[in-house]
């Protein structure tokens, strides 16, 4: 499977952490505690080398919108949006949601999950609803 | 700024989907009706600077459109310059050649903007955008990025679905009137919020079009001027571009720092404010981003942009009309050209020659553009302030 950002920036934005699991790669200064998606080599404030992180994959949703008419590339609609994470990281990310489940929400709990998307297709995260999207 | 820059002469194409035009044959028939309403030759102009955006994806000609425009035009032995800088890439033309003639090194330059984008791949599909590579793997695009902002405005403001959608018959109505514009049919406000959903909540006819085009003036110095005999009207009071702020992630879509930096900027060069300026041409490649600009801009306090439009203070009679050409929305959006065609609208408001569209007594006007994006902000804004000094004084 090809991972998000292979394509685009040459690497992929995600790794396995300890246990193998793939989590979303970012970084954070070890001065200012900057974290960064995608990851940075250098803090911008204080031109100090980041330290390579992994993130939690949980936030909260800032906007999110339903794209009627996908880009190239998708075939099929689907919910977009920007997400706030917990270590200060907003990211662009699909929104999955259950048969039946309600619009996404300012502010609702989100938490990753590694889905394929697109026609090609690629594993990238996907936010659904913080019980694990099961929740109608 | 040490040296007095004038507008001698513009000129301009239709906007549309042309099969048989060229990006040379485009930025030829602008170049060269702007050179002869400005009464000079090929001969004339000392450096050319030239805005095309995406000649490399879509023409594999990456670098020299604006050698490619100036050997149609039989300019020889000059600076060129080639400018990109996504849908800004004319401002920053403009903007190059304003710093060219400021520098004393030049005095006649030839400002081109031109795209052809109708023979693009992936038509009907939204455009991607260069800034946002990683985001456009994941189904990012420039419409999905204004329906949030619009979403944020109207959670945050009450803005409404039917102000934004006035925005856009406002610009159509403009339109009607601009024999250049892509998209001159009168629409209603039906119209728009029955049109086809891009990404909820603009509709087709909140987006703006893509187009081949292309738009050219040409920059004097006061020196040059006397030198050629010409006497301009209308002379450059401000050009500011500026890039993105990007340290902040947890930003406001309802507002942009850069846009509120780069116009602040442009009313301090150029001594004038807000309530100074007769006429605008703002960025509207999405019906939303206009009401968006107007309160970065100033011409009203934070979340009153919906109503502005509302309440007809940005049509033609209105207190600040904004895009009397059609905006992008209706003129057509040729990335490279719009840059340019902004400040050929502009001069023809305050040099009275627009019409049935012209803002009476027009002497300020201000330009704004957008350009890209990168990393969830634009990557790039311009604001030019042209005034008409005899109407002025």
């Amino acid at each position: 499977m090809i991972e998000v950002g292979i394509e685009s920036l040459g690497r992929s934005v995600l790794e396995p952490d300890g246990s193998g699991e793939l989590r979303i790669a970012a970084s954070r200064c070890p001065e200012c505690g900057d974290v960064r998606f995608p990851r940075r080599e250098f803090c911008v404030n204080d031109g100090l080398p980041n330290d390579p992180v992994q993130l939690a994959g949980t936030g909260v949703i800032y906007e999110a919108v339903f794209v009627g008419v996908p880009p190239g590339g998708f075939d099929e609609p689907f919910w977009a949006g920007y997400i706030d994470l917990d270590e200060g990281v907003r990211l662009f990310a699909q929104i999955a949601r259950a048969d039946g489940e309600d619009a996404p929400t300012h502010g609702q709990r989100v938490e990753m999950q590694l889905r394929e998307i697109g026609v090609r297709p690629v594993l990238a995260p996907v936010f659904v609803n913080a019980d694990g999207g099961r929740h109608a | 700024m040490t040296r007095t820059i004038y507008v001698a002469g513009t000129g301009i194409t239709a906007f549309g989907k042309f099969a048989d035009a060229s990006l040379g044959s485009l930025g030829r028939e602008a170049g060269a009706a702007a050179l002869a309403d400005a009464g000079l030759t090929a001969r004339d102009v000392d450096v050319v600077t030239c805005g095309c955006a995406r000649s490399g994806t879509q023409h594999g000609r990456e670098s020299g459109v604006g050698q490619y425009i100036g050997w149609e035009l039989g300019i020889e032995g000059v600076a060129v310059y080639n400018e990109k800088a996504f849908c800004a890439s004319g401002a920053m033309a403009l903007n190059v050649a304003h710093l060219a003639i400021t520098s004393g090194g030049h005095d006649v330059a030839l400002v081109l903007g031109v795209e052809k984008m109708s023979s693009r791949k992936g038509r009907g599909r939204p455009l991607t955008s260069d800034g946002m590579v990683l985001e456009g793997e994941q189904g990012f695009s420039p419409p999905a990025y204004y329906a949030m902002a619009a979403r944020r405005h109207m959670a945050e403001y009450e803005t409404t679905r039917e102000q934004i959608a006035a925005v856009a018959v406002k610009n159509r109505r403009a339109a009607a009137d601009n024999p250049k514009a892509q998209y001159r049919d009168p629409i209603t406000l039906d119209d728009v919020l029955n049109s086809k959903t891009i990404v909820a909540p603009l509709n087709l006819l909140d987006c703006c079009p893509t187009g081949d085009g292309a738009a050219a003036v040409v920059l004097v110095s006061e020196a040059g001027a006397e030198r050629l005999g010409l006497v301009p009207e209308v002379r450059i009071d401000a050009s500011v571009v500026g890039s993105g702020f990007y340290r902040k992630q947890d930003r406001n879509m309802t507002s942009f720092a850069l846009d509120r930096a780069t116009s602040t900027k442009a009313y301090e060069q150029a001594g004038v404010g807000p309530s100074d300026i007769d006429v605008a041409e703002v960025h509207d490649s999405f019906s939303v981003a206009e009401i968006l600009h107007y309160e970065d801009l100033g011409f009203c306090e934070p979340g009153m942009g919906g109503k502005l439009v509302e309440a007809g203070e940005t049509a033609i009679g209105g207190r600040i009309p904004v895009n009397t050409g059609g905006g992008l929305l209706n003129r057509g959006h040729p990335l490279g050209a719009t840059g340019v065609a902004q400040i050929v609208e502009l001069c023809d408001q305050l040099r009275g020659r627009s019409g049935s569209r012209q803002v009476v007594g027009a002497s300020t006007a201000l330009a704004h553009i957008s350009g890209g994006f990168h990393d969830g902000d634009f990557a790039t804004s311009g604001v030019t302030i042209l005034s008409r000094p005899d109407a002025v004084a």
